[in-house]
């Protein structure tokens, strides 16, 4: 049971809302100061593409990073639940490994790297669209990045829904 | 327009001007895809850029994201072992 809720559910899910407040909010902050104090115009007067020179490595880097975070956050759970049960429950490691391999599935990690890709894509490109398009000065910046934390989170439940059903129903 | 000002319009206005914003950001966000799709060939700006933030990103929430999933994993172990209530119905004798 608890290789299944993390791997298919709670490992991708909170990796994704945690880092939706974190990158998030940076990436709206960031790229907002950049438009409100005319950097990004500087950038295009100079000739240069903002997208190639800021937007492409903030979400290329997300699409890297995310899954592999996931994927270390299901092992960490996994192993912090099987210290819990060894400690609290006096479950012996035989015991645990058993009831993991008769439930386990290959396809499951797929499924969450699939999802933690989908989330990821949603991290990244909400919160630098909305940090591109900051309007309005100090209080500009401070609308955006809310924003994006709060999109970029309803996104991932929306998502979280959308492949659930997806991806179950091709398993 | 105030947020004043529009509570005082039509709910037909404000979900056409809700409506006409809703398809203003999706338009905006697609040709930024679009841009960034063909920004991808200038890999050579964009590559070392991109470790940078990989590499602040991923160091930087790595600590943070461990500690919630091992609290993830700690609570769902506790509650999927801890014996549950029973709420079976007793049958009438």
């Amino acid at each position: 049971v608890i290789n299944e809720s993390m791997i298919l559910e709670l490992g991708p899910v909170l990796t994704a809302l945690i880092l939706a407040g974190r990158i998030g909010a940076r990436y709206a902050a960031e790229l907002g100061t950049m438009r409100v104090t005319e950097q990004i115009d500087a950038l295009e007067s100079l000739g240069r593409s903002p997208v190639s020179h800021l937007l492409i490595p903030r979400v290329v880097a997300g699409l890297l990073v995310i899954p592999a975070l996931t994927m270390f956050a299901n092992a960490t759970g996994i192993v912090v639940g099987y210290l819990t049960a060894k400690g609290s429950l006096g479950l012996t490691y035989a015991d645990y490994e058993y009831g993991a391999r008769a439930f386990f599935q290959p396809l499951d990690l797929w499924y969450s790297l699939i999802k933690s890709g989908f989330f990821a894509a949603a991290v990244t490109t909400i919160p630098c669209y909305i940090g591109y398009n900051t309007q309005q000065g100090a209080e500009g910046v401070g609308r955006s990045t809310t924003a994006a934390v709060v999109s970029a989170s309803v996104a991932i439940l929306m998502l979280d829904a959308l492949t659930t059903k997806l991806l179950l129903t091709a398993k | 327009m105030a947020n004043g000002a529009a509570l005082t319009l039509g709910p037909v206005r404000l979900v056409a001007r809700w409506s006409l914003r809703s398809a203003d950001h999706a338009g905006r966000f697609t040709f930024l895809l679009i841009d960034m799709l063909r920004g991808l060939a200038e890999w050579r700006v964009w590559f070392p850029r991109t470790l940078e933030q990989a590499t602040a990103v991923g160091y930087g929430s790595l600590f943070i994201v461990l500690l919630v999933a091992g609290f993830a994993g700690a609570v769902t172990s506790l509650q999927t072992g801890s014996p549950a209530p029973c709420r079976c119905i007793t049958p009438a004798r």
